[in-house]
């Protein structure tokens, strides 16, 4: 049966050529979108380890003629007084790398023998308080740390799965990273870029080892609010700040918006892309239904004499279902080949489980719609009396 | 004859609702899109205002200082003589090892000190882009984005003025409070955009600013453009402006002679960097410009490649592979949808030739009859776009840049309406223009 049908298309393969290359470029395109939305879907699922919900960000310009006991004393009536805002929960400084912010520093060394890299990120001590982190074990910095022998550092779940995936603990060690550094702590996950970011190992610095000579102080704060107060206290506090740095340079952000903005250049494409190929599925299927529509009802005569012979209706359908099945299948087989080729040459910077995924996503999306397609025509051509179709010819 | 070919087409059309429905789906859903790529890419890469002269601009986003770090590698050859003594012949390299970069953009010291003079080049200016402001007026809050210009800014780029003019190379020296608006923002701020607006004054951090101006909206989408409001330079904070630091807020844009010409600026610049004598206060030891055309810069910056001819490369070619894919689908799709109608026809055409029609008499009929098709299909897909663009526009999704619907996009979507219908249309008609008259009229 089954070689009966591969002869049967074999013999019609100019045919059916079209159908053939339509199935590949359809495959092609599905792969390629399923193995980018997996991929996306898996990190936008790791969580960020942070609460944004309710707060807002705000960068302000500290005198830079100040010096630095002077600035100081500033951040911390800063951080004292819009703590008094009515509707604030939590105030914390920061540096210049900011969560959702499009800022990034790095830094890494190969001095303990292997390649350390890690993203940093600068905070002050009421930081975890602001951001409600979760701690693995250890502790935040507070400010008896700045007189510590060792500066401290905290570093985030995925900095110890990386570099000492067997360690039981990290706590004070000493670590090599822009000099030595002792840990205090180790936050769970933490990913600050956006949703889509990847779960990159990431350290903690305080201000103590970063304000100094040549670079700023921390100019940026994140203020945690009660839910639903972030629009209500913008106002009260440019006001109170412009009023303490004596400068009017102060721009307030919501870090719910700044998320979404910074999921954009992943969301936009994505949902460009699954539009266009849904747009592509729909059009294929009525394409696909229309073209077997007029196919089948041209075996008329066929159908009728096989019918005549003593076949049922579940028998003619089979075959017609079978018939475009296997132009599908040979479609998928070619389509296949090429697309492991991305994983197994490591094309691209991507895990290949994704790969297998959107292979396996792509075969079943096309199987079901071509089932789909031809079994409604073909149930309906099965249905026909022998008496009337043979009459015709 | 075109008119019984019109008339025939249409009656074809209305025979079989279902099937022109679903070619018509599927033409008009796919030259929506095409339309709104022809629409962006003509943002992106078009000339339009305010860069009618984008085929003459180098642009110098931004410069990097690094110093370079070299291994020496000794390598020791043995060699054991004839005499049984040992001879050692050693030789060694130095290779690069990588490098520590610090890549920004620049100083207006640096500009102004360093990159005049350049030959071929008509005009050139220093701006400050992005900075934000934000205000809180009558209780609401207003976030500009602000551009610190130079007067020769309004030279380079010739900004669509609806009210009022620019600010001049007197004003900048002169460090004047004058304040040019896009129209939004001046809506947003003013509640209006027009002539009542120029001459009142707009409050911008702690300064307060004279409007001396009011442009229409970029229909470009470029970074150095994309400002809501654009002041004199000199009235940003002094210590940024005289800093002699090389790294600093500002960009650079050249404005070359003739299109030709812009290699010879590029040229220059690198021949610059490469001859810079490093100040000695600066931590790094050398310098580097990466000048580019818009296009260059563009592709360069997503792909964060430096090799701009690279950049291009891995920017465009899987672009174009997409695009092609998205293409061939709905096209192959409508090809054999073609195919297996125009079968139900073969009597008709049999008909036609034993009368005397020529092949070519039925290859022109059934693509002409394809060409009505499409051509329906893009009205629809025509009025989807503009639609689609209007909401694009109203809700600046893509950024402040504006897509337009100008003849030249329009002009685009006519030669994609054509060649989609030839291309659909071209096999199908070959096939039935070849119909045996013996088969099918039996």
């Amino acid at each position: 049966m089954l070689s009966h049908l591969i002869k049967l298309m074999w013999n019609k393969r100019r045919a059916n050529g079209l159908i053939f290359l339509e199935i590949i470029l359809a495959f092609i395109v599905l792969f390629g979108v399923y193995a980018f939305a997996f991929y996306n879907y898996d990190r936008y699922s790791s969580p960020l380890g942070f609460s944004y919900e309710n707060s807002i960000g705000l960068r302000l310009d500290i005198d830079d003629d100040m010096d630095s006991l002077a600035v100081l004393g500033l951040q911390e009536r800063i951080v004292r007084e819009v703590r008094t805002v009515p509707g604030v929960e939590a105030v914390s400084f920061l540096g210049p790398v900011n969560p959702f912010g499009g800022n990034n520093w790095g830094t890494g060394n190969d001095d303990n023998g292997f390649q350390l890299f890690t993203r940093m990120l600068f905070a002050d001590e009421h930081f975890a308080e602001t951001m409600e982190l979760k701690f693995r074990e250890g502790r935040w910095f507070e400010k008896r740390d700045d007189n510590a022998k060792y500066p401290p550092i905290v570093v985030n779940g995925k900095f110890m799965d990386e570099y000492y995936p067997n360690a039981e603990t990290l706590l004070d060690s000493i670590i090599i990273l822009s000099g030595d550094r002792q840990v205090i702590g180790v936050v769970e996950d933490f990913k600050y870029a956006s949703n889509f970011a990847e779960n990159e190992p990431l350290t903690f610095y305080p201000q103590s080892g970063f304000y100094s000579g040549d670079r700023p102080p921390f100019e940026q704060m994140i203020i945690r609010t009660a839910p639903g107060q972030t629009a209500a206290v913008e106002e009260p506090i440019y006001n109170l700040v412009t009023a303490l740095t004596k400068n009017t340079d102060v721009v307030i952000w919501n870090m719910a918006e700044d998320r979404i903005k910074a999921n954009r250049p992943v969301v936009i494409p994505l949902v460009i892309l699954l539009i266009i190929s849904t747009f592509l599925l729909i059009n294929i299927a009525l394409g696909l239904f229309g073209v077997l529509f007029t196919q089948i009802n041209r075996r008329r005569a066929e159908i009728g004499l096989r019918k005549a012979m003593g076949a049922t209706p579940g028998e003619v359908t089979a075959q017609f279902v079978g018939e475009i099945l296997i132009i599908t299948v040979a479609g998928l087989l070619l389509g296949t080949f090429f697309a492991v080729q991305v994983p197994l040459l490591e094309l691209l910077p991507i895990p290949p489980k994704f790969f297998y995924f959107g292979i396996v996503a792509a075969i079943a999306t096309i199987l079901l719609i071509v089932t789909v397609c031809a079994l409604l025509p073909s149930r309906q051509a099965a249905r026909l009396h022998p008496a009337l179709v043979l009459h015709e010819e | 004859m075109i008119k019984n070919y019109l008339l025939l087409a249409l009656k074809v059309l209305r025979r079989k609702p279902f099937y022109t429905f679903i070619s018509l789906f599927g033409i008009s859903f796919t030259l929506m899109i095409l339309m709104l790529i022809t629409s962006m890419g003509d943002a992106l890469f078009g000339a339009n205002k305010p860069m009618s002269e984008v085929d003459r601009m180098v642009f110098l986003p931004a410069l990097s200082r690094y110093t370079q770090f070299y291994d020496t590698i000794y390598t020791i050859d043995s060699v054991l003589m004839d005499d049984g003594t040992m001879r050692y012949d050693s030789t060694f390299d130095t290779e690069e090892i990588g490098s520590n970069n610090s890549d920004g953009s620049m100083s207006y010291h640096f500009i102004t000190e360093y990159l005049h003079g350049l030959s071929d080049v008509s005009e050139a200016t220093a701006f400050s882009p992005s900075s934000f402001v934000d205000g809180y007026l009558d209780g609401r809050k207003v976030t500009f984005r602000t551009y610190y210009t130079d007067g020769n800014y309004w030279n380079v780029f010739d900004f669509n003025f609806l009210h009022g003019l620019p600010y001049g190379k007197d004003d900048v020296d002169g460090g004047n409070q004058i304040a040019v608006l896009t129209d939004k923002a001046a809506t947003e701020y003013f509640g209006e955009a027009s002539d009542d607006v120029i001459g009142r004054e707009v409050t911008l951090g702690d300064r307060t600013y004279r409007v001396g101006g009011i442009v229409a909206r970029p229909l470009k989408d470029d970074p150095t453009i994309q400002g809501d409001v654009y002041l004199p330079v000199t009235t940003m904070d002094r210590r940024a402006l005289d800093a002699k630091t090389l790294e600093g807020s500002f960009s650079a844009v050249f404005l070359a002679t003739s299109p030709g010409k812009r290699e010879s600026i590029k040229k220059q610049l690198e021949f610059l960097a490469e001859n810079f004598v490093m100040p000695p206060e600066e931590d790094y030891e050398e310098i580097a410009l990466y000048p580019g055309t818009a296009t260059e810069v563009f592709a360069g910056g997503i792909m964060q490649e430096r090799d701009y001819d690279l950049a291009k490369m891995m920017f465009f070619i899987p672009l174009f592979l997409l695009l092609f894919l998205f293409l061939a689908l709905p096209l192959i799709n409508l090809i054999n949808l073609n195919v297996s109608r125009v079968y139900e026809r073969k009597s008709e055409i049999a008909v036609r030739k034993a009368f005397g029609a020529r092949s070519a008499d039925i290859l022109y009929q059934f693509i002409f009859e394809n060409l009505v098709l499409t051509f329906i299909g893009g009205a629809i897909g025509l009025i989807l776009a503009f639609f689609v663009i209007r909401a694009v526009n109203a809700n600046d999704l893509i950024g402040i840049v504006r897509l337009s619907f100008s003849f030249k996009v329009f002009f685009y979507f006519i030669v994609v309406i054509v060649l989609f219908g030839l291309l659909s249309g071209l096999l199908p008609a070959l096939r039935m223009s070849r119909t045996n008259i013996g088969t099918a009229l039996r």
